[in-house]
C-alpha cells in the first residue's frame, strides 16, 4: 500500500478519501484554495498545501501545480476525486510522467472514455447498444438536419464539448430541430467559445440505470450491481438509489453484462461507472464511461458492504482484487439524496453563506458524507453539493420511509437547500409507486407544486411570526448585547431585483 | 391589523382572521425565544427587538416588523442598494460575471436578460425587473460581484 497520498479536490469527496487513507494507514496530503483554508478536509488531513486562489482555474483545475504540488510533498499517488480535473487524460499523464501513481484509469483509457464517438464505436463493437446518432459532430445546421432525417424524429441534440448536461434540447420535427441547434450553439459559444453538436435518437420515456465496475486492469471485472437514478434537474441527478425498481432479474443480469464487457473492451482499470438509457421494454443503450469515484458510490457501498475508495487505494497499489463476481453479495436497499445549496422557492438560484445551524439525522441505517460544519462559510467558487444523506434498509419501501425521516430531521440554517424538494418527491405519489423516469420531475410538475407549497407555508410562517412579534413588543423582549447572530446570518438574495433562469 | 391582548399568563393574538395563543419562554441561546403556539412550540431566534421593531428568524426565515403593527412588513428579502438606487439591478448573489447581454443605450423589456453571472458552477441571468434603456454598465466581464452589488443602471 501507498505510504501517502495526496487528495486533488475538495468539499464532502476529499474528506470521504480521507478517511479511508486513514483506515489503510495512509498519509494524506490535501490540497486547498484561498477560501478552503478553514474547509474540514484542510483540518482532517496530515498535512495540507495552498494550491492557489479561490477561482478553480487557479486551483483545483491546475493540474501542473497539482502534480507538482505531489511531487514536492512526496506522496507516492495521487487521489483526484469527482468532478474538476477526476477525469482529465492530462492529469493522469503528467502523474505517470512525475513518478506519481494516479489513481483511477490509465491514460489511454480516459482519452477514450473522454470522446464519446470512440467510446461508443468500441461499445458497439463488444455487442452493446448504442444510442443511434451522435457519431458526428455537427457544426452547421444543414448536416444536423439531414441527420435527423436518416435517424427519424424525435431526436436529441446534445453539445459535443462541455458536458454536464448542457445544451441538450429535444427536437420532434425540422422546425424545432432548427430552432434549437441555434440556442444550443450560441449558448455553447458564450460559454465554451466553440460550438459543436450531436443528433441522437431521443429515447423516451427513458430511466437512467448505470452499473458499478470494479477492475484490476488484467482482465479481472467485477460489477456491483446497478443504481437508479431517472430522478434528475437540469440533467444533474437528485437522488439515486439500489436496486432500480421493477428491473426483473434477466434485464439486471444482461445490463451487469453488458457493464463488465465494456470495461473488458476498455482494458479498464480502477472503479468505474456505465450509463445507460433504458426504455420501456427493459431494453438497454450505452451513454457513458464515468472514469472515475462517483459522486453516488455510498449507495453501492451500502448494499455491498464494501469501501469503494479502498477498493482504489488496493488496484492502484497492485493489489488485486482478492474476490470473485460470485462473493458479491448485495444485501437489502439504499438510496442517497444530494443536497445542494440552491433555493428551490426561487428557481434554484445557488446560495453561498454561512451556515447558522446544523443538525444532522440519525438511526439505524442512516449515513451522511458531507463536510459541512456549524459556522461554515459556503464559497460561491465551487459545485453547490453540501451534503449526501444515505440510508439503507431492507427493501425500497423501507429505505423509502426511512429517507422521509431523516429528511424531515435534516436542518441546515444559513444557506437555502434542496431538502425541502426531496422531502416532496420522497413523499410523492407517483414517487412511492416508483414510476420513475428522467422525465418525472417535469411530468409532475414537481417544482411548480413545490413552489406553492412553500409560499403557503411561508405565508403561515409570517403569520406565526407576526404574533410572537407582538407578543414580543408587548412584553418588552430586547435583544441582549451580543448580537452575533443578528449580524451574521447572511441576508437573503434579492429575489425581486431578478428573476432566475435556467436556460442559459 | 395585529392585536395582542394578556390571556392568563399569556397573549391572545389576533393576526388578520386568524387568533392565537402564545407564551412567550426564554431559550437556549442568549437570544433565543420558545414559543408556544398551537401544538408545538416553535423556536424563534431574535435578531433585533425594541419597543418599535422586532426582526426575527423562525426556520431559518426572516421576518422584521414594526408599529404600528399594521405594517407588517413580509418575509425579509434584504436588497439593501436596490431599495436606496432604484435605477440599478443588482446582483442576487456573489459570483463571477461571464458575460453582459447589452449595451449601453439599448432598450430592454421587463425580464430580459442583461447580465449572466456564474456561483456554484450554475450560470445565473439576471433580467430586468422593468422596461427601460441601459444607461451604464458597472460590472465587466471576468469581475468578481457581491450580493447586492450594482451591476447595470437602466434609465426610463
Amino acid at each position: 500500500m501507498f505510504k501517502s497520498v495526496l487528495i486533488a479536490n475538495r468539499g464532502e469527496i476529499a474528506v470521504r478519501i480521507i478517511r479511508t487513507c486513514k483506515l489503510l494507514g495512509v498519509k494524506t496530503v490535501a490540497v486547498y484554495s484561498d477560501v478552503d483554508v478553514n474547509a474540514l478536509h484542510v483540518k482532517l488531513a496530515d498535512r495540507a498545501v495552498r494550491i492557489g486562489p479561490a477561482d478553480p482555474g487557479d486551483s483545483y483545475l491546475n493540474i501542473d501545480r497539482l502534480v507538482q504540488t505531489a511531487v514536492d510533498a512526496g506522496v507516492d499517488a495521487l487521489h483526484p476525486g469527482y468532478g474538476f480535473v477526476s477525469e482529465n487524460w492530462n492529469l493522469a499523464e503528467t502523474c505517470r510522467q512525475a513518478g506519481i501513481k494516479f489513481i483511477g484509469p490509465k491514460p489511454r483509457t480516459l482519452v477514450i472514455a473522454g470522446n464519446t464517438v470512440d467510446c461508443k464505436r468500441i461499445v458497439r463493437k463488444a455487442g452493446v447498444p448504442v444510442i443511434e446518432g451522435g457519431e458526428t459532430v455537427f457544426y452547421g445546421q444543414e448536416g444536423a438536419l439531414e441527420a435527423a432525417h436518416e435517424l427519424g424524429y424525435p431526436v436529441l441534440l446534445k453539445a459535443a464539448f462541455g458536458g454536464g448536461g448542457r445544451g441538450i434540447r429535444e427536437a420532434a420535427d425540422d422546425r424545432q430541430l432548427l430552432q434549437g441547434f441555434k440556442l444550443a450553439s450560441s449558448e455553447m459559444k458564450r460559454s465554451l467559445g466553440k460550438a459543436g453538436l450531436f443528433v441522437e435518437k431521443l429515447i423516451k420515456p427513458a430511466r437512467h440505470i448505470e452499473v458499478q465496475v470494479v477492475s484490476d486492469g488484467s482482465g479481472k471485472v467485477i460489477q456491483l450491481g446497478e443504481r437508479e437514478c431517472s430522478i434528475q434537474r437540469r440533467h444533474q441527478k437528485l437522488l439515486e438509489m439500489t436496486p432500480a425498481p421493477g428491473l426483473d432479474e434477466s434485464a439486471r443480469a444482461r445490463v451487469g453484462e453488458y457493464a463488465v464487457n465494456i470495461a473488458k473492451a476498455l482494458s479498464y482499470e480502477n472503479i468505474g461507472t456505465i450509463e445507460f438509457l433504458m426504455d420501456s421494454n427493459h431494453n438497454f443503450y450505452f451513454i457513458e464511461v464515468n472514469s472515475r469515484l462517483q459522486v453516488e458510490h455510498p449507495v453501492t457501498e451500502m448494499v455491498t458492504g464494501l469501501d469503494l475508495v479502498k477498493e482504489q487505494l488496493e488496484i492502484a497499489a497492485g493489489e488485486g482484487i482478492d474476490y470473485d463476481q460470485t462473493d458479491v453479495e448485495i444485501n437489502g436497499a439504499a438510496m442517497e439524496c444530494r443536497i445542494n445549496a440552491e433555493d428551490p422557492a426561487s428557481g434554484f438560484a445557488p446560495s453561498s453563506g454561512r451556515i447558522e445551524k446544523l443538525f444532522f439525522p440519525g438511526g439505524a441505517g442512516v449515513r451522511i458524507d458531507t463536510a459541512l460544519y456549524p459556522g461554515y462559510e459556503v464559497p460561491e467558487y465551487y459545485d453547490s453539493l453540501l451534503a449526501k444523506l444515505i440510508v439503507r434498509g431492507k427493501d425500497l419501501e423501507e429505505v423509502r420511509k426511512r429517507m422521509v425521516i431523516a429528511l424531515d430531521e435534516f436542518e441546515i440554517e444559513g444557506v437555502r437547500t434542496t431538502i425541502p424538494l426531496q422531502r416532496f418527491i420522497l413523499r410523492h405519489e407517483e414517487f412511492s409507486k416508483w414510476n420513475l423516469d428522467v422525465l418525472f420531475m417535469q411530468r409532475n410538475r414537481i417544482i411548480e407544486s413545490l413552489a406553492e407549497k412553500l409560499s403557503g407555508e411561508k405565508a403561515l410562517l409570517a403569520e406565526r411570526g407576526a404574533a410572537i412579534a407582538a407578543v414580543i413588543m408587548e412584553s418588552g423582549w430586547t435583544t441582549q448585547a451580543q448580537r452575533t447572530s443578528a449580524t451574521s446570518i447572511p441576508k437573503q438574495a434579492a429575489r425581486k431585483e431578478a428573476r432566475f433562469s435556467d436556460t442559459v | 391589523m395585529v392585536e395582542a391582548v394578556r390571556a392568563g399568563d399569556g397573549f391572545r393574538v389576533t393576526v388578520g382572521e386568524n387568533t392565537y395563543l402564545l407564551k412567550l419562554k426564554r431559550g437556549v441561546g442568549p437570544n433565543e425565544i420558545v414559543a408556544e403556539v398551537s401544538d408545538k412550540p416553535l423556536s424563534v431566534a431574535l435578531l433585533e427587538a425594541n419597543s418599535q421593531r422586532v426582526e426575527i428568524s423562525l426556520n431559518g426565515e426572516r421576518f422584521s416588523f414594526q408599529r404600528p403593527a399594521a405594517a407588517i412588513a413580509s418575509s425579509q428579502s434584504e436588497a439593501p442598494v436596490a431599495a436606496v438606487r432604484k435605477d440599478v439591478i443588482v446582483a442576487p448573489m456573489p459570483g463571477r460575471v461571464i458575460g453582459t447581454l447589452v449595451k449601453v443605450g439599448e432598450r430592454v423589456s421587463a425580464g430580459d436578460p442583461l447580465v449572466i453571472i456564474e456561483s456554484m458552477k450554475m450560470e445565473i441571468a439576471v433580467r430586468s425587473d422593468r422596461d427601460g434603456e441601459i444607461a451604464e454598465a458597472l460590472v465587466s466581464d471576468g469581475e468578481s460581484v457581491k450580493r447586492g452589488q450594482a451591476l447595470v443602471r437602466l434609465r426610463s
